[in-house]
């Protein structure tokens, strides 16, 4: 018989299985934040910050004219946690979503349920909210993520906070119509997530190529299995279903034959965060307000290790929801109401404009405390910035510089529910195609018929330097209202 | 009615929209994000709002995408409006051969087969429920995140087996470790993972990886070894992590318009319906010997399984969603106006609801049951709401069958549809007509959360006066009044469910004018309506469509309805899990489906 040992071995077993070899172990090299990249090719990376509620506009932009950013434009304001990287940085202004809030459009949600279903898709919602068409990060991630076209690693999509539900409130990344990508909320599933995505584990050990040999034994069989059903009769529904799985399998297959693949010469296993991470493991107080700041430290590190070491080129984090969010009590921050109520300055989530009737009690100074928020965001987006612009490619630039990282609101003035003059950041130039130092003036108006500068030719700008060419982001020309523009915004770029 | 009507701050920006008021956002979450601390997500597709595609006609001014429009395309109360389906005939392909076991389904199924506790699904990558009403959708695709996440939770299960000797004793049903032990593992648990006997190619290539383990593994005991890598290799087979319906045998009886269906087949559609896991020992057994391919034999079975815990959780469960429960978390009273209550109100009055609906469903009731029956749990917290008094835990109690008629008529349901000081009639009765009714109310007109109060309006005196005139113009009225008059015959209880005869010192009005089945039925106050809805048969096809589409995982489509309506006729909860079950088409999947 098998000398059986006792089960709570097993704890410790479980990231033998993410990367074959037993993390935490003395020999295990941490990662070394220099020479990212062993061939000379410059990977570009996007990434996306997005925040809910909108902020407080009177202190969140850039002071001064437009054009150069210099410290000075961000001393005062909530993004002052960014001076260190003013010359990596871009504010456009002057951007409204499009398609438009307020049903001026059309389509279906209110407010909050259009600010998150169209921030990123540029396209209308269906009745339970959700987007009618991709989003950015998932279009960019399936052309240039690794692995091998239609089976392309997909970006990493986490989230700090409660799960979404059905409805379109809660998720920003869409792979098509209606299809929503929950986004990953436990900092350790998402470190296992990434690890499998494709990070390597560098172990040249014999363990390793025993996995690796394990594994591809039992990938041939499960493949064998999906070959079998192959010649069945199916629906094409059906079909795509399968062709979807079993393309996902073959991807498995990929980082285990593909000895390139991924390309980084950094290790995506970091035993710190490996440890922190851990913490997390099996737990079900994840979405508990106590956990958000933790959580929020891991899941930016963890979004800034998966770009450096080529997990995936693309990566989305969101904080929050729509219409929802932790009350803030951390950090010197001591909130007695949730993200949402600030936003209107109320004391309960059901209450809009300026009446205290019905117990819709003013929050005394509430716009101070919506600038705690926003600072404490952007300080994130700053601890962001700051990992990837630490790594060191090949080519002698940053990982930051090789990247552009969007922040993104669900809104701008959240008061008022407002989709004009949105909240923007670009940080790093995409490889050198992006303009820095920028207080890039794009539209004028904050009228609610303003047409200059619609969200979704930002995204199509983006789209096209990341290397894609594509003249339309969003909605079918034509039929996504009168504001969608198409093209680029020329003044972005270097 | 807390929503703020002077929105000074856009006034200029909303005076070009139509101006319906109201906050009538449908199971609004706003507030449900607002719990202190942990008001914890169940599992992901557990706390499902419902709502979803699952609905008749759609009315209402957001209800055509894309559009402008605000006109709603009804008109105010003219003339009774009918229900007409918006079920449209099923596209090829609509129902899938192949749904993947959602994640409740596959850790059931794993706790089932390797007797592990573990919820292995809690690292998997969330599904979203892309608007399906129930977690038991079988829509769920296998993508590039969840494909390694299979594979790593396969990979420690597999582990598991051969280090833990009561699972190994489970999974191998022999010690000998000879090549008979070994092929008889094969078949047994591949027959059980699979819910079918392998084929022999299937056979031939898991004895060929079995005996590869020891050179895989090396752990010393080939054995085990083998038993390892097969276990990691079946658990990532499609044959595993789908419910798959293989059968291809053409019925002989109707111009084989439809596939007959196997013992196998059929043991998994009972299973997890009904289980939402596997199949058990009997039902293999019944599947083996061919002993499930009658509506009577398959009736038998499900009236044995209906007897088991699993059943009734299930069961539970598809009340829970079907009635969104999940607006429970948002119950959060106002301090000081209900002084008295405790702090974790929402999970006491979700404690009593779930023992309503146990009993009710225990004690061989149905619909009628859910909406009428007289009685309540409450505890030493909730009871005074009753006006009753109880000591310590949960007990049932009796309601004034006068004042108070099943699920309607208590606190659960009435303070999840309020605001923290106020009712929220709009709420309750929008609950009413697209969950009890199924009808389709769309989306308010966009800024109609801050609407005013319209020119020279006298000031209201009470809650129902108040939504009257903001919801009078004529951009709200012709939906408004669907729904609001529902929702006002609860107006006889307060935000938190108490009974109440005034508001602010003036009578409440609770009489009003409802459509049902087609016909203006006046009613007056909740015992009113709820015997109305009770004796409804839009009300019981409603719930009989609910069942359809939970049991099946899809949306009704007009090919449906006929079994739909076949259900009417059953009373019980456990009747009509069994008519579902028994209904002929159960047996069969339809041809379209296959070939094209």
């Amino acid at each position: 018989m098998i000398p059986f040992t006792r089960p709570s071995m097993r704890r410790r077993q479980f990231l033998s299985g993410l990367g074959g070899i037993a993390v935490g172990l003395p020999f295990l090299e941490s990662f070394k934040p220099h020479q990212v990249h062993a061939q000379n090719e410059v990977v570009k990376r996007f990434g996306v910050f997005f925040c809910c509620n909108g902020v407080n506009m009177d202190v969140w932009f850039p002071k001064g004219d437009y054009g150069a950013l210099t410290t000075s434009s961000l001393e005062g304001t909530t993004n002052e946690a960014l001076i260190p990287f003013v010359s990596k940085l871009v504010f456009p202004r002057g951007v409204h979503m499009s398609p438009r809030g307020f049903g001026r459009d059309g389509g279906e949600g209110d407010d909050h349920g259009k600010g998150m279903a169209h921030k990123l898709t540029a396209q209308f919602a269906d009745k339970n909210w959700l987007a009618l068409g991709p989003s950015v990060d998932q279009v960019i991630a399936r052309a240039i993520n690794p692995g091998v076209d239609g089976a392309r690693t997909p970006p990493l999509t986490l989230r700090v906070g409660r799960l979404g539900k059905y409805r379109g409130f809660d998720y920003i990344s869409y792979t098509g119509p209606s299809q929503a990508v929950a986004g990953i909320n436990n900092p350790w599933n998402a470190y296992a997530d990434f690890m499998n995505l494709g990070g390597s584990a560098e172990t040249p050990s014999e363990a390793t190529d025993r996995v690796s040999k394990r594994r591809q034994s039992v990938l041939d069989l499960v493949q064998e299995q999906f070959q079998s059903l192959q010649g069945m009769q199916l629906s094409k529904a059906d079909k795509d279903k399968l062709d979807a799985h079993f393309t996902a399998v073959r991807a498995l297959e990929e980082t285990l034959t593909d000895p390139n693949s991924p390309v980084a010469a950094l290790s995506c296993l970091d035993d710190t965060l490996v440890t922190r991470a851990r913490a997390y493991e099996g737990s079900d107080t994840v979405d508990a307000f106590s956990e958000y700041p933790f959580i929020a430290d891991l899941q930016v590190d963890i979004m800034a290790l998966a770009l450096a070491c080529d997990a995936t080129r693309v990566a989305s984090l969101q904080f929050g929801s729509g219409s929802g969010g932790p009350i803030f009590n951390w950090d010197d921050i001591k909130h007695e109401y949730n993200h949402h109520k600030l936003s209107h300055g109320k004391v309960r989530d059901d209450c809009f404009g300026d009446s205290t009737e019905d117990g819709c009690d003013n929050v005394e100074g509430y716009k101070d405390m919506l600038t705690q928020i926003d600072a404490w965001h952007q300080s994130k987006f700053a601890r962001l910035l700051q990992r990837l612009d630490a790594y060191t490619e090949a080519d002698g630039k940053s990982v930051l510089d090789n990247s552009v990282i969007m922040y993104s609101n669900e809104l701008s003035d959240g008061k008022g529910h407002s989709f004009m003059n949105l909240p923007y950041i670009l940080a790093g130039s995409a490889g050198g195609a992006l303009k820095q130092g920028q207080n890039a003036l794009l539209g004028e108006g904050t009228s609610y018929d303003d047409q200059e500068a619609p969200h979704n030719k930002l995204l199509n700008t983006l789209v096209n330097v990341m290397g894609i060419e594509s003249e339309w982001f969003g909605v079918a020309q034509g039929e996504g209202g009168d504001t969608m523009q198409s093209g680029m915004y020329e003044d972005l770029l270097a | 009615m807390a929503t703020a009507r002077h929105a000074a701050t856009l006034v200029l920006a909303l005076c070009a929209l139509p101006a319906c008021s109201g906050d009538v956002s449908p199971d609004d979450e706003r507030s449900s994000n607002q719990a202190p601390t942990d008001a914890p997500d169940a599992s992901p597709g557990d706390s499902v709002t419902s709502g979803g595609n699952d609905t008749n006609e759609v009315v209402g001014p957001g209800s055509g995408t894309n559009s402008t429009s605000t006109q709603p395309e009804v008109s105010p109360t003219s003339e009774p409006v009918a229900p007409k389906p918006d079920v449209s005939t099923r596209k090829p392909g609509e129902v899938t051969r192949f749904a993947r076991l959602t994640h409740d389904q596959y850790d059931n199924t794993v706790r089932a087969l390797l007797g592990v506790s573990d919820k292995p699904s809690s690292t998997f990558a969330p599904d979203a429920l892309n608007g399906f009403a129930f977690s038991s959708s079988t829509d769920f695709i296998v993508d590039a995140r969840l494909a390694p996440q299979y594979r790593t939770a396969a990979e420690t299960l597999a582990e598991q087996v051969t280090v833990d000797s009561s699972i190994y004793e489970r999974v191998v049903p022999c010690t000998d470790e000879t090549n008979e032990c070994r092929d008889e593992f094969i078949s047994d648990f591949g027959r059980k993972a699979f819910r079918r006997p392998l084929t022999n190619e299937q056979t031939a290539a898991f004895t060929t990886l079995f005996t590869q383990g020891s050179d895989l593994v090396a752990s010393g005991n080939a054995f085990a070894d083998g038993v390892r890598v097969v276990v990691e290799a079946m658990l990532q087979s499609p044959q595993f992590l789908y419910r798959m319906e293989l059968s291809t045998q053409p019925s002989s009886e109707d111009e084989a318009n439809t596939i007959v269906l196997d013992g196998y087949d059929v043991a998994s559609r009972l299973s997890y319906f009904i289980y939402n896991s596997m199949p058990d020992d009997a039902l293999f057994e019944a599947a083996a010997s061919g002993e499930l391919g009658t509506v009577e034999e398959i009736g038998e079975h499900a009236a044995r399984m209906l007897e088991d815990s699993r059943a009734l959780t299930q069961l539970i469960s598809f009340h829970e969603q079907a009635w969104t429960f999940n607006r429970y978390n948002n119950i959060a009273p106002d301090k000081a106006k209900f002084p008295d209550l405790p702090s974790d109100l929402n999970k006491r009055l979700l404690t009593a609801s779930r023992y309503f609906v146990s009993d009710v469903i225990e004690e061989g009731g149905g619909l009628e049951e859910f909406l009428t029956a007289p009685f309540a749990y409450a505890d030493n917290a909730i009871a005074p709401l009753f006006g009753e008094a109880v000591e310590g835990d949960f007990e049932r109690i009796a309601l004034d069958p006068s004042e108070r008629l099943g699920l309607l008529g208590q606190p659960g349901f009435l303070a999840s549809h309020a605001y923290a000081q106020k009712t929220d009639p709009i709420h309750r009765g929008l609950f009413v007509v697209r969950e009890l009714m199924c009808r389709g109310i769309g989306e308010p007109p966009a800024g109609a959360s801050m609407a005013e109060l319209p020119e020279g309006s006298p000031v209201p005196k009470t809650t129902r006066e108040e939504i009257e005139l903001l919801t009078s113009p004529d951009s709200c009225a012709p939906c408004h009044t669907l729904f609001n008059p529902a929702g006002f015959a609860f107006e006889g209880f307060d935000a938190v469910g108490q009974v109440r005869t005034q508001e602010n010192g003036e009578p409440v009005n609770t009489s009003g004018t409802l459509i049902l089945d087609g016909a203006q039925v006046e009613i007056d106050g909740a015992i009113d309506l709820i015997e109305a809805l009770a004796n409804s048969n839009e009300v019981k096809r409603c719930y009989a469509r609910k069942w359809f589409s939970f049991a099946h995982g899809r949306n009704v489509t007009n090919d449906d309805m006929k079994i739909v309506d076949g259900l009417l006729a059953h009373k019980s909860v456990h009747d009509i899990v069994t008519a579902i079950v028994r209904d002929p088409s159960y047996l069969t999947r339809p041809t379209a489906e296959i070939a094209q």
